[in-house]
Parts: structure tokens; C-alpha cells; sequence
């Protein structure tokens, strides 16, 4: 028999056990931008325009494709499905492959929805989850005033085509996500998350397709 | 009537054992200081009984109270975060050079957070989430691999492959992201606290005092530290907030100590220039200061022998007693006055004797009253009242004889000529007309009786100024917490036992949860699950690994590399040899610390109380947060004898109204033997007519509360008992003087006014208790004065004198 290697790899471990608290680092909720990002003047116009464009949205429906790349994996964790957001309701995410599962986000609770099964999380009962989940669905969604106030922000490209870099202001978040990545034009197309450890999950988003009844699922996700 | 007990007394004689009780009381107050039984008390909760006869309860509320109470929460505000923190820095600097604080917690350090989910890891296969297993024991084991999916196919779950390397089935990972001990609105932002509220941002700071928030030095320590680093962050533009125990107690030290100075003085100062006004001499006044400090030094003597340290509020009774014990001082200088140059201090002590000593008698009956309701508070007031009464009746009656004995000099006033004119008024002319009075009143108070509501809810008698309940709103509206005084006591023969207890119990409470009957809970079978349930953990892990199909698909389902897995099977097939996470271990460690509080540890239980199987064993605390239904989470109780619904305030309303209503009872009790007493005395028809004004002023009185729409308490009742004290020495005063002469019409009516002088300045107290006690007596009072003289119609009637 070979001989086995140590079974509890402890520098791993501690990697893991450091990662572990960013899920309480990751909190916040909209709120203006913070001053302190250094643009140059013509980077903060086109920043401007492409956050007034976005925010003009009140409700965006599209299609996604994610992949989350683990260096333990052979193969991305692909998932797709639908996302719609809607400004005073939220963000609907409806996973349809592999599973099916759907997880909504509202203003102070976040539903979770598994088939028959329904969870409801209170923002009070899991402050650190509603806080990570808020951010994440921001990039998808294109709050760039929430994002501004975690991140430093880099804008390139142009009007119909920018490219804005994120690179984490927060302590804890630094030590989990190098750096973020948002691609659009009207609407954000793309999304690239860069882990410390090269891990790399990607969302592509593409317009919502046409076969699906986009009636039924608003039902489901915004309407109890 | 009295003197004949003892025959002809030589008073002169006596004033050796005056002489003696000076020297003992001053030996008994020396020896108590510095024995370590003297000093003042000001925990309100000393006042109260305890809630809880089960000792193990009364721990339990004891230790959360004590943990609650040297917790202290401040919130520093500004419109932008920076300065927020900025201010929130500073604001912990200036106090951490203070000293004043044990601990001062601004900053959760990451380093630490790793620190505790590193504690873990060795006994991370014993470890599941309690979501995640409620799963496994509805779905069967192969929850393990769905929920693993879940996690990896969610857009959520910040799965890291370091992560997947020591954890591929993401169970511990799940059990650390359950720890979090962020709530409410409160969210960890770079390593601060931060919760924000309408449109500001408040950096959150959590401070542990380390002494005593009941002591008023620690209150000297902290308060002005709090104000100094608050000025210091207000003038960077920032605003500070901040609430805990110590705020309330300083607070109430304030206000109390503002009233006996208040009371004190306003009483001194009242009775004083009424002395001087009526007997228009200083010695009086000083003969009556010198009985009153006599009394006040025996009082204090006795309550330290008797309890230890003394109370601030039974001082602020105490401070009013000057009012009741100068009574036998106005008898003795009224006789004086009267007497006018024939007075000689032997005879006139002979007079005055059997009055002043039946009056002590009966007040001290109606005290006596206060000790037996089994309120400690109320016991030492009773306790101090009886001795401080006693003390200055003996000065009266052992040393007023070898310091005055020249009688008064010429100049008398007009006072007793007013007494003379009003006595003659009332001595009845043929027509009984007084008693006309007596059928208005009883109707007066009949329907005042109709109007009258208990109410025992502590709250209301709770003294805590708009201002500070402000600033505890806010801080509730901020932070999104309620912290409740509401918990479960679980109990177990072992820690084990307990902790076993503790997760049957959280199962129930979970359900509430997902009812939206409860926010959350805080127990430490969270943070460590019992051995057996470790263990099952383990069991129910390795029973999903050994499902050699299911691992298959969710390895090729996910890409994971097989060896990763097997290694992960490994570890688990080893740590099922391997120790389980040891609570006490736990308890010490830094993961412990937070939660310490709910670990009450070995109890030694009361078998009489609680029968034999829980003599002994140990507890622990499952705290609520966002009770919304008391009832159905006290409903939890019925049905297992390991738990307990503790509601503090509740208990303590309960508490307040089971006091109400022995009360009542007491009350009865004591007029019943005051009324034994004087029949012994007069005879069963005399005494009846003696209580008779008393009797009716204390229906009045309980009438008025009625009418002026008080709501009936445990303090108005203990009022009510004074009353009876104070108010049936009048009647007897007057029915005890046979010649029924002025000087003791002017003694009754000075002692009234100043009884009224010291308690109607309780009717003004900030303290609803103090005001409600106060504004009984005020009433009662004055209307035993007023009705004293029916005893003096009532004397005339014929068929009253034949029978007596």
C-alpha cells in the first residue's frame, strides 16, 4: 500500500477557516457613495453616466449562464437559469439546471424556494447572509452606488461598452475576493468574481428567452 | 391610666438607662461600620423579595441580571461612516485611559474569528448545523449531498476551494456560517459594528463594567468617563448614545438622594419654624431634634445588626420619621405649655405616659405590619421605624426629665386658646351633630371604592425619566435588538444531561421560530452540541459517506477529484476514535468567553422545593430575542420538568400583586389587633369607638385613591398600614386625656400638620412608588385628625358610658 499523505492538511484548513468569516464581513445596505474614489474626471463621467443608465432600469429580465471554477473541480459548477429584477421588488434568482431552485430577495427578507419548500430568512435573523446576498445581487443588478462604497472602482470603455473593475475596500471581504468585474452596455452583460486562491466564478447574461412564460415566474417570485 | 401598671414613677431615676442606651447604640454603630455591616445599599432589586422560591431559578434571574447589568451599549453616530469610526476610535481611546471600564470592545479582530473557527476544526466531523440536521432526520442521509449541491449551485454561497479541499460536503462550513453572532440590524463592517438609521451611520461599542453598576462608586467611576469621551466625540461632529444598567441606577441614586435632601430639609425646616411659631421658645425645637437624632442613631444601629447595609430608600423614610417621633415631644412641651407655672416634669410625664406609650403601642402595631409582608425593603423600613420610634420615646420618657424640669416661661401664644375655642366647638351641645358627618362620607366612599382599579405592572412604578427612555428606544430602533427579559432555565443532572435538555428544547423553539412567534435564541448546545449528539452527528455523517452510490453521484455530479473525497472519509472514519469538543474546555477558550454567561454550572438545588430527583445538578440559560408570544413559548413549559419559562418582568408584576394582596390581608390583620390590643385596654365598645375615626379615614382614604383616579398597588396598601399607626393614636390621644384639656388638642393638630409636612412631601416624590405611599398617607392623616374628635362626641353618649 502506498503510503497515505496527512489526511488534515492544516495550512488548508486554516486557509479555509480564514475565508469562513468573510460571510459576516459581507454586510451592507444602499446607501450613498462613499467620496473617496479616485477618478479622473473623464472616468467619473462616463462612472456617472453608466450608473445613471443603469439605475433608470426598474425592471430587467435576462437569461444566465454561471461558472463557478474550483481548483478542486475537474469541471465548473455550471447553473443556469433566469434572473429579474425588479427595483421595488427585488432580485428574483431561478435556478432551472441542474436543480431547480429559486431564491428571492426583498427588501428586509430573502426566500428561498425549493420546490414545495419555502424558507424565509428575516434580515434581522441572518444579518451577515442578507448583507453578502444584497452585495452580490448588486454587481448582478448594477447598483453601482452600493458597490462604490465596498469596492474601489475602475471604469474603462466606453458608453455602449465599459468595463468597470472592482477591487475590494473591505478588510475582510480583501481577504476572500480579489477583485470583481462588470461588463454591459444598457444593462450589466457580464460578471467575472477573481477568489484569492484563483478561484473564478463567472455569470454571462443574455436577453431573457422568448418561450418562457415570463408572467409565471414574475408570479412566483414577487407575488405570495 | 397607664402609670398605675407600674405605680408612681421616678422619673428622674430613669435617666441612667438613657445614659445606657446612648452607649450601646454608639457602640453598636461603631462596631457596625467598621465591622463591615454598616454602609448604604442601593440596588433597588435588594428591596424586592426574591421572584423565585426555587434557588436554582433565583440564581438563574440573578446571574442574567448581573450579566445584563454590567453590560453597557454605546452607538456613535455621524452622516458619513468615516467619522463615524473616526469618533467611534477616539470615543474608545479616551475611555480606555479612563480605566473605568473592564473591557472595552470596539474592533472584532479577524485574526480572533479565525482564531475560533481554528478551535473547531478538530472536531469538525462531530459538528452539524441545526438546520442541516433537522434536514437529515427528515430526508435521510442523503440531505448531506443535497445540501452540499445546494450550497455549490447557489449564487450565494462563497464556496472557496480551499474550502471544498478540507470540507467537500461543506457541513462545517455551514455549522461556522449558524455561529455568527451579529443580529438585528447590526452588520460587521471592517471589523467594526455598524448599523445604520436614518441616513446615519452608527459605529456600535460594547463595554463590560468592572464593578458593581448598583455601587455609587462605581457610578462615580463610569458616569463622568461616559460624559467625558461622549463631549469629546460630540465635538468631532459625531453623536453618542449610550445605555446599560449603570445609567438607570445612577439615575435613580440622583433622584433619590436629590429627595432626601428635598424631603429632609423641607421637613426639618417646617416643623422647626412651627415649634419656634407655637411654643415660642428654641427649647422645644432642639429637645425635639435631640429625640429625633436619638431615634434616627438607634434606627440605623438596629436596621445594620439586623439586615447589614442599610437602604437609600429606607433612608428616605427614615428621613420623614422625624415627623412621627417628634409626637411625644409635643405632648410633653403642649402639657408644659399649658401647665404654665405649676408644671412640674414629674407629673406631667404621669399625664402624658399613658397616651405616648399606648400611641407607640399601636404604631408600632401598624409597623410591625410593614415587616411581616416578607418585603425586604418594607422590612427595614419597618425594622427602622419601630427602633427610631422607640429611640426617641425613650429619650422623651428617660431624659426629658433631667433636662427640663423648669416650666415655661409666661409668654404662651394664642395656639392653645385656638385649641380651647376649636375643643369647645366640638364638645357636643345636646346634639350629636358630628355623626351627620358620618353618612356623607361612607357614601363618598362607596362609590369611590367603585372607581378603584389595581394595577401591578412594574412598570408604571418604575422611575425612569423620559430622557432616558429615549435614548433606550433609540438605541432599540438602531440596533434592531430587543433584548428581552425573558429566558428559559434548563437543568440537567449532568452538564451533558443539560445540554441534551437544551437541544430538545431549542428543536421546540425553532418551531416557534418558523411560526414567527420568536425572533431568535441565544444557548450554548448551538455552539456546542451535547457528546451524544456530537456523536450522532459523526454516525449520521459516516452513514452518508457509506452510501458508496450517493458519493459517486455527487462526486461526478460536481467534477470533485475522488481523492479529496476519500481523504474526507478518512478523516472521518479516524475522528470517529478521536475526542469530542469538551464544553468546559470550550467555556475556557476564546470561542467560550461570549457565551459564558449562559453557563450557570453546578447548582446546589433545594430538595425541599423541588422535590428529590432535581436536588442537584447543573443549568444552563436559553435567552430570547423578539418574543412576540409569551404565552405560547410559557406553554413550552408544561410537559417537561427540565425547563422553565422565566419572565423577569412578569414575575415581578406577579410578585407585586400577590404582595397587593396579602396586603389586604395584613391590613385587616392589623387593625383586627390593634383593635384586640385597645379592647384589652377600654373594653370591646371603647376600643371600637377609639378605631372608629381611623377605620373611617382609612375607607376614606382608599376612596379618595378612587376619586383622584390612582391605580391601586402594593404601596398604597403598605400606606395604609401607617395610617392606622399614626392616625388611631389621635382618637386615643383625646379619649386617654380625661379633662380633654387644649394642650393636647394643640399637641394632636401640631403632630398632624407635621406628619403632613414630612409625608405629603412623599406625595411629591419622582418615584411612583414613594408618590403613591405618600399621597395615601397625606390623605389618611388628615382625615384621622379630622375625625379624631368624634371620639370626643362619641364619649358623651350615654348608652357608650353605662356599658363601658
Amino acid at each position: 500500500m502506498k503510503p497515505r499523505r496527512p489526511i488534515l492538511r492544516i495550512s488548508k484548513l486554516r486557509q479555509a477557516c480564514k475565508a469562513l468569516p468573510l460571510i459576516a464581513a459581507c454586510a451592507l445596505n444602499a446607501v450613498p457613495a462613499l467620496a473617496a474614489q479616485s477618478l479622473s474626471a473623464t472616468d467619473s463621467a462616463l462612472l456617472e453616466k453608466v450608473s445613471a443608465r443603469l439605475a433608470a432600469e426598474t425592471a430587467v429580465n435576462q437569461h444566465f449562464v454561471q461558472e463557478k471554477q474550483l481548483r478542486v473541480l475537474k469541471r465548473p459548477i455550471r447553473t443556469e437559469g433566469s434572473m429579474l429584477y425588479r427595483r421595488e421588488q427585488g432580485v428574483c434568482w431561478h435556478t432551472q439546471q441542474p436543480v431547480v431552485s429559486t431564491l428571492v430577495l426583498g427588501e428586509q427578507q430573502l426566500r428561498q424556494i425549493n420546490g414545495n419548500d419555502e424558507l424565509v430568512l428575516k434580515a434581522e435573523q441572518q444579518p451577515a447572509l442578507f448583507g453578502f446576498t444584497r452585495l452580490f445581487f448588486a454587481a448582478l443588478s448594477g447598483q453601482v452606488n452600493t458597490l462604490a462604497e465596498h469596492f474601489q472602482l475602475r471604469v474603462s470603455g466606453d458608453e455602449q461598452h465599459w468595463q468597470l473593475d472592482l477591487v475590494p475596500q473591505d478588510m475582510l471581504l480583501q481577504k476572500f475576493i480579489a477583485g470583481m468585474q462588470l461588463q454591459g452596455s444598457a444593462r450589466v452583460e457580464q460578471v467575472r468574481v477573481t477568489g484569492r486562491e484563483g478561484d473564478i466564478t463567472q455569470i454571462v447574461f443574455s436577453p431573457f428567452p422568448g418561450g418562457e412564460n415570463l408572467g409565471d415566474m414574475e408570479r412566483r417570485c414577487f407575488v405570495r | 391610666m397607664f402609670g398605675d401598671w407600674f405605680g408612681p414613677i421616678n422619673w428622674s431615676r430613669c435617666s441612667r438607662y438613657f445614659y445606657a442606651l446612648l452607649i450601646v447604640t454608639s457602640i453598636a454603630l461603631v462596631a457596625c461600620w467598621f465591622g463591615g455591616r454598616g454602609g448604604i445599599e442601593t440596588n433597588m432589586l435588594a428591596l424586592m423579595p426574591p421572584a423565585e422560591r426555587d434557588p436554582v431559578r433565583a440564581q438563574a434571574a440573578a446571574q442574567f441580571d448581573a450579566t445584563l447589568a454590567r453590560q453597557h451599549i454605546v452607538l456613535v453616530g455621524a452622516a458619513d461612516l468615516a467619522t463615524a469610526r473616526g469618533a467611534a476610535q477616539d470615543y474608545a481611546k479616551a475611555l480606555c485611559a479612563s480605566g473605568a471600564f473592564a473591557n472595552v470592545t470596539l474592533q472584532i479582530d479577524a485574526q480572533q474569528q479565525a482564531q475560533i473557527a481554528a478551535l473547531y476544526a478538530p472536531y469538525r466531523q462531530r459538528l452539524l448545523s441545526e438546520t442541516l440536521r433537522a434536514r437529515i432526520e427528515r430526508e435521510g442521509s442523503s440531505a448531506v449531498f443535497e445540501h452540499a449541491l445546494g450550497a455549490l449551485y447557489s449564487p450565494i454561497t462563497p464556496v472557496s476551494s480551499a474550502m471544498l479541499d478540507a470540507d467537500p460536503l461543506l457541513t462545517f462550513f455551514d455549522f461556522i456560517s449558524a455561529q455568527n453572532s451579529a443580529r438585528g440590524n447590526v452588520q460587521l463592517r471592517d471589523g467594526m459594528l455598524v448599523a445604520e438609521h436614518d441616513g446615519l451611520f452608527y459605529v456600535l461599542l460594547r463595554l463590560q463594567l468592572a464593578g458593581d453598576p448598583f455601587a455609587v462608586s462605581e457610578q462615580e467611576r463610569v458616569i463622568p468617563a461616559l460624559d467625558d469621551a461622549a463631549a469629546k466625540a460630540r465635538s468631532e461632529g459625531a453623536r453618542v448614545l449610550d445605555i446599560g444598567a449603570v445609567r438607570y441606577a445612577h439615575e435613580g441614586v440622583e433622584s433619590a438622594s436629590g429627595e432626601v435632601n428635598t424631603i429632609g430639609t423641607l421637613s426639618t425646616v417646617a416643623v422647626v419654624a412651627i415649634l419656634l411659631l407655637v411654643f415660642r421658645s428654641p427649647l422645644p425645637m432642639i429637645a425635639s431634634l435631640v429625640a429625633s437624632a436619638v431615634g434616627f442613631g438607634v434606627a440605623i444601629a438596629a436596621c445594620w445588626l439586623w439586615f447589614g447595609p442599610i437602604h437609600l430608600l429606607t433612608l428616605v423614610f427614615g428621613s420623614s420619621l422625624l415627623g412621627i417621633s417628634i409626637d411625644h415631644c409635643l405632648h410633653f412641651f403642649a402639657d408644659r405649655m399649658g401647665a404654665g407655672a405649676d408644671w412640674r416634669v414629674d407629673s406631667a410625664l404621669q399625664r402624658i405616659f399613658p397616651g405616648i406609650t399606648v400611641g407607640l403601642i399601636t404604631t408600632i402595631i401598624g409597623y410591625a405590619g410593614l415587616y411581616l409582608t416578607g418585603f425586604p425593603g418594607m422590612q427595614q423600613m419597618a425594622v427602622f421605624s419601630c427602633a427610631g420610634l422607640t429611640g426617641a420615646y425613650l429619650t422623651v420618657i428617660w431624659f426629658y426629665p433631667v433636662w427640663i424640669k423648669r416650666p415655661a416661661g409666661p409668654a404662651r401664644g394664642p395656639w392653645l386658646r385656638y385649641s380651647e375655642d376649636l375643643l369647645h366647638a366640638l364638645r357636643p351641645k345636646g346634639r350629636h351633630w358630628l355623626w351627620l358627618l358620618v353618612i356623607p362620607l361612607s357614601a363618598f366612599s362607596f362609590v369611590g371604592l367603585q372607581r378603584l382599579h389595581a394595577n401591578d405592572d412594574i412598570r408604571t412604578l418604575q422611575p425612569v425619566s423620559p430622557a432616558l427612555r429615549s435614548v433606550e428606544k433609540q438605541v432599540r430602533d438602531i440596533t434592531g435588538v430587543q433584548a428581552g427579559t425573558q429566558f428559559f432555565l434548563v437543568r440537567g443532572a449532568t452538564p451533558q444531561a443539560t445540554l441534551e435538555a437544551e437541544e430538545a428544547l431549542t428543536a421546540k423553539l425553532r418551531g416557534e421560530m418558523a411560526a414567527g412567534r420568536l425572533g431568535s435564541y441565544d444557548a450554548l448546545s448551538r455552539q456546542v452540541p451535547s457528546v451524544a449528539r456530537q456523536r450522532d452527528n459523526l454516525a449520521r455523517l459516516r452513514a452518508a459517506l457509506s452510501d458508496k452510490a450517493a458519493l459517486a453521484r455527487y462526486i461526478e455530479e460536481i467534477g470533485l477529484e475522488a481523492k479529496v473525497l476519500d481523504n474526507y472519509a478518512d478523516g472521518v472514519e479516524r475522528a470517529a476514535a478521536g475526542p469530542d469538543l469538551d464544553l468546559e474546555r470550550w467555556l475556557a477558550s476564546p470561542a467560550g468567553q461570549p457565551w459564558a454567561h449562559l453557563w450557570l454550572g453546578a447548582t446546589s438545588g433545594n430538595k425541599a422545593a423541588t422535590g428529590a430527583g432535581a436536588a442537584q445538578g447543573y443549568a444552563t440559560i436559553v435567552a430570547l430575542y423578539g418574543v412576540q408570544d409569551t404565552s405560547a413559548l410559557a406553554a413550552l413549559e408544561r410537559g417537561d420538568a427540565r425547563w422553565h419559562f422565566v419572565d423577569k418582568g412578569a414575575d415581578i408584576s406577579k410578585l407585586f400583586q400577590r404582595y397587593r394582596e396579602r396586603g389586604m390581608a395584613l391590613i385587616g390583620m392589623a387593625y383586627l389587633l390593634v383593635y384586640l390590643f385597645l379592647c384589652w385596654r377600654y373594653g370591646p365598645l371603647l376600643a371600637l369607638a377609639v378605631m372608629l375615626p381611623t377605620a373611617l379615614a382609612a375607607a376614606l382614604t382608599i376612596a379618595g385613591l378612587g376619586w383622584l383616579g390612582q391605580e391601586l398597588n402594593l404601596f398604597h396598601l403598605l400606606a395604609l398600614l401607617l395610617v392606622l399607626g399614626i392616625g388611631v393614636d389621635y382618637a386615643l390621644f383625646l379619649h386617654e386625656d380625661e379633662d380633654l384639656s387644649a394642650s393636647t388638642m394643640l399637641a394632636i393638630l401640631l403632630s398632624a400638620v407635621a406628619n403632613e409636612l414630612s409625608f405629603g412631601v412623599l406625595s411629591l416624590s419622582s418615584t411612583p412608588a414613594v408618590r403613591a405611599f405618600g399621597l395615601t398617607v397625606f390623605i389618611g392623616v388628615a382625615g384621622s385628625a379630622l375625625l379624631a374628635p368624634l371620639i370626643v362626641d362619641l364619649k358623651t353618649m350615654k348608652w357608650l358610658r353605662t356599658r363601658a
